[in-house]
C-alpha cells in the first residue's frame, strides 16, 4: 500500500525530472524523514487512554435505561405520555499522583515515593515504592486494578453498588468499601492482606468460593506451600502503624500471671473463633451433605457446617471420645473456619489429650492461641500468649512459627508495653525477615 | 481464574492469536466487542497514524488527543465497515478526516488571531539539520496556505505514498477529482515553494511543472 520510492518516478509517463521537482522531491522527503514510524513514551501511554476510553463507552453503550411513565388524564383516559429519561452512568477516572505510566501502561511507584491512583469517586491506592499495578478496567461503579508485585494501601469509598476488584496473581480481592493494604509478591507466591475496616472477599487458589475477611483481620495466602493463615487481633497491626507509644490496654501484674492455658478449658459460650489455617482446601464452597460422605470428602467440597452436623448428630462428646487423631484435626478445622470456637477448643485440646506428642496435638497449641485471643480480657490474652509460647517450645520451626511468634509479639506489647516485646521483635526479624509480621516488628524497634 | 507459572496475572492483554491475527480477523474482534480487540488495534496502527498526523500537521503535542479521536472513532464505527479486511483503509479514512477536521479548526483560529502558534514552529524539535529544519518550516507554512482536502490530499500521496485510489477513497472522493486536486495543490505549492526566498536556495532552480498525476 505504501510506496517508499513516492510519487515523482512512479512511472506515469513523465519522461525527465527537472528541477522545481527535484526541490519538491527534497521536501517531500526531508518532511518523511523528519516524521517517521516510532512512537514517544508520551504517545505509547496513549494506548492506557484509550482502554480507558473504550471502557467507559462500552458501559455507556449498555448502561442506558429507558423508563416509561404512562399518565391517564383525568378527564377522559385518552393519552398516554411516555418519558424516556436517559440516565448515564457517571464514569469513575482517576489521576496517577508521582508516578510513571510504563510503554505496556503499567502504573509504576517512583523510588521516591508519594506515588497514589485517585480515582474521582474518592477512592484511591497508595503505592509503595517500586510497586507496579495497572488499572485494567474502571466504569461507573469502580475499577479493577491489577497488583503485579509490591504493595499497596487501597482505600475505597463506600458507595452504594460499588464494585472494586484487586487482582493479585492468582488471587482476587473483592471489595466493596473498605481500607486495607494488600501485597503480592510473585517470586514468593504469597498474598498478604491486612484489613484496616470493612470488609473483603479473597478468591483464589485454597479459596474458590471466597474467603471473608474483615476489618482487623490479616490473611496470608501461601500458594506455594498451599497454606492460607486468616489471623487476626482487630487493630493489632493498625495499632502498631498509628505509632501509638502506649499499649492498647494494660494489664496488672496479678492478672497477667493468672490461669495457664492449658486449664482454660472449653468456653461457656460460642466465642468467634479469629485464627483460622486453611490447608489444602481446594474449595470453600458450601455443598449439600451426604449421608456417606466422609469428613475429610466434606473437607474438601469446603463442606465444614456439614462436618459439624455430623459430629453433632453423633453426639460430640462421643465423637471426641472416639474419633481419630486426623478426624479431630478435620473436626478442629471445620469448627474454626465456621467460626465455632467452643467446638474448636474442645476439639483440640481432647486432641491434645488423647494424642499427646503427635504433630497434630502440637499444632494444636497455635489453634488454641487463636482461640484464646477471640476471647476478651486480659486472662485470655495472657491464655493465647503462653499457647503461642508453648507451640515455639514444642515445634520453634513448625509451619505456624513465623504466625505464632508475630502474635506472641503483638499480645506482649498490649499487655506488657514495647519494651517487653522488642526482643521478640528482634528475634522475629532474625528468624523471618519476610514474615507477615516483620513490618510490625520494625516498626516496634523503631519507636 | 488464569493462573500463570510465576504467580503473576495480566488482564486483557492481547492474547498471541489475536495479536498475529490478520486486520480482517482484527476487525471481526473489535465488531464483536473482544476486550482484547482495542490494545491490539493500537498497537498495530498507531505508529502509521501517529506518523500521518505529524506529517500533516508537524509535531504538536495535540497529536495525542487527535490520535485519541481517530482511535475511538474507528472503535465506534468499526461495526459499518463491510469488508473486514479493509480495516487499514478504514484506519487512513478516519484518520484523514480528522486531519481535515483539525486543518479547518486551526485555520480558524489563526483567522480570528486566537492562537499565534504556527504549524512550522513545531518542527524545530524533529530535525538537527538547520537548514532541512528552516526549509521545513517554510514548506509547512506555505501548506499551512491549502486547503484542508488538498494538504491531507498531498499528504496521502505524496508523504505516505499511497495509490491515488487509495487516496480517493480515504478523502472520500472520486478518482477523477483526487487527480485533479493532487495535480492543483502541487501546482500551487511548486509555485509558492518557488517565490520562497530560502526555498529557492534550498534545491535547484525551481520551474513551474505539472505533477505527475495530472498527465495521466
Amino acid at each position: 500500500m505504501r510506496r517508499e520510492t513516492g510519487n515523482q518516478g512512479d512511472g506515469t509517463g513523465m519522461t525527465h525530472v527537472n528541477d522545481s521537482h527535484r526541490t519538491m522531491t527534497e521536501l517531500v522527503g526531508a518532511a518523511r524523514a523528519a516524521f517517521g514510524d516510532g512512537l514517544s513514551g508520551q504517545e505509547q501511554a496513549g494506548l492506557v487512554r484509550f482502554e480507558q476510553a473504550v471502557a467507559r463507552r462500552t458501559l455507556r453503550s449498555t448502561s442506558r435505561a429507558w423508563v416509561f411513565g404512562f399518565g391517564l388524564c383525568a378527564a377522559g383516559a385518552t393519552a398516554a405520555a411516555v418519558l424516556m429519561v436517559n440516565r448515564p452512568d457517571s464514569t469513575l477516572t482517576f489521576d496517577v499522583v508521582n508516578g510513571s505510566v510504563s510503554d505496556g501502561g503499567y502504573v509504576r511507584a517512583k523510588a521516591s515515593g508519594g506515588t497514589e491512583l485517585r480515582f474521582s469517586d474518592g477512592s484511591s491506592l497508595a503505592l509503595e515504592p517500586g510497586t507496579s499495578t495497572r488499572v485494567t478496567d474502571i466504569d461507573a461503579h469502580g475499577s479493577r486494578v491489577l497488583l503485579e508485585s509490591g504493595r499497596a494501601h487501597v482505600n475505597v469509598t463506600h458507595r452504594p453498588a460499588a464494585k472494586w476488584v484487586v487482582d493479585a496473581g492468582p488471587y482476587s480481592v473483592h471489595v466493596v468499601g473498605t481500607e486495607f493494604d494488600v501485597r503480592w509478591s510473585g517470586s514468593e507466591e504469597v498474598l498478604d492482606v491486612q484489613m484496616q475496616r470493612g470488609t473483603v472477599i479473597v478468591r483464589g487458589p485454597l479459596a474458590r468460593g471466597g474467603l471473608t475477611v474483615e476489618g482487623g483481620q490479616h490473611l496470608v495466602a501461601n500458594v506455594k506451600d498451599g497454606e492460607i493463615f486468616l489471623d487476626a487481633t482487630p487493630g493489632a497491626l493498625p495499632a502498631a502503624r498509628e505509632e501509638s507509644p502506649e499499649p492498647t490496654f494494660a494489664v496488672a501484674p496479678e492478672v497477667a500471671a493468672a490461669t495457664p492455658p492449658a486449664a482454660a478449658g472449653p468456653a461457656p459460650h460460642a466465642a468467634r473463633s479469629r485464627a483460622v489455617a486453611v490447608r489444602g482446601m481446594p474449595s470453600v464452597a458450601p455443598a449439600p451433605v451426604a449421608a456417606d460422605m466422609n469428613w475429610s470428602t466434606l473437607i474438601k467440597q469446603g463442606d465444614f457446617h456439614g462436618v459439624l452436623a455430623d459430629a453433632e448428630q453423633r453426639g460430640l462428646a462421643r465423637t471426641l471420645e472416639t474419633a481419630s487423631a486426623a478426624d479431630l484435626n478435620l473436626l478442629a478445622d471445620a469448627a474454626r473456619y465456621v467460626r465455632r470456637g467452643d467446638v474448636a477448643r474442645r476439639t483440640l485440646l481432647a486432641e491434645r489429650e488423647r494424642f499427646p506428642g503427635s504433630a497434630s496435638a502440637r499444632e494444636a497449641a497455635f489453634f488454641l492461641g487463636g482461640l484464646a485471643e477471640d476471647d476478651p480480657g486480659v486472662t485470655s490474652a495472657k491464655a493465647a500468649v503462653e499457647w503461642y509460647e508453648r507451640y515455639m517450645k514444642d515445634l520453634p520451626h513448625g509451619n505456624y512459627a513465623a504466625q505464632a511468634l508475630g502474635r506472641q509479639m503483638i499480645l506482649v506489647h498490649k499487655l506488657q508495653g514495647a519494651g517487653a516485646a522488642r526482643p521478640i521483635a528482634t528475634q522475629y526479624l532474625e528468624r523471618f525477615p519476610k514474615g507477615p509480621y516483620a513490618d510490625a516488628a520494625r516498626k516496634l524497634l523503631q519507636d | 481464574m488464569r493462573d500463570v507459572e510465576d504467580g503473576a496475572r495480566v488482564i486483557l492483554l492481547p492474547g498471541a492469536a489475536l495479536a498475529d491475527a490478520d486486520d480482517a480477523t482484527l476487525a471481526r474482534a473489535l465488531i464483536a466487542r473482544d476486550p482484547r480487540a482495542p490494545r491490539v488495534l493500537w498497537q498495530r496502527f498507531a505508529p502509521m497514524v501517529f506518523r500521518m498526523l505529524r506529517r500533516t500537521l508537524g509535531s504538536d503535542h495535540d497529536l495525542d488527543d487527535l490520535a485519541q479521536e481517530v482511535f475511538l472513532c474507528v472503535f465506534e464505527k468499526v461495526r459499518a465497515l463491510r469488508e473486514p479486511k479493509a480495516l487499514k483503509a478504514f484506519v487512513i479514512s478516519v484518520t484523514s478526516l480528522t486531519m481535515r477536521h483539525e486543518l479547518r479548526r486551526r485555520w480558524v483560529r489563526r483567522w480570528v488571531r486566537l492562537s499565534g502558534k504556527t504549524d512550522a514552529a513545531e518542527l524545530e524539535v524533529v530535525t538537527p539539520d538547520t537548514d532541512a529544519r528552516e526549509a521545513l518550516a517554510r514548506f509547512y507554512k506555505i501548506l499551512d496556505r491549502v486547503n484542508a482536502t488538498d494538504r491531507a490530499a498531498f499528504v496521502l500521496r505524496f508523504m505516505e505514498g499511497l495509490e491515488l485510489t487509495e487516496v480517493a477513497a480515504a478523502l472520500k472522493l472520486s478518482l477523477a477529482t483526487t487527480k485533479r486536486r493532487l495535480a492543483r495543490v502541487w501546482a500551487r505549492v511548486m509555485l509558492l515553494v518557488e517565490r520562497d526566498p530560502v526555498l529557492a536556495h534550498y534545491g535547484p532552480k525551481l520551474v513551474q511543472e505539472k505533477p505527475p498525476e495530472d498527465r495521466s
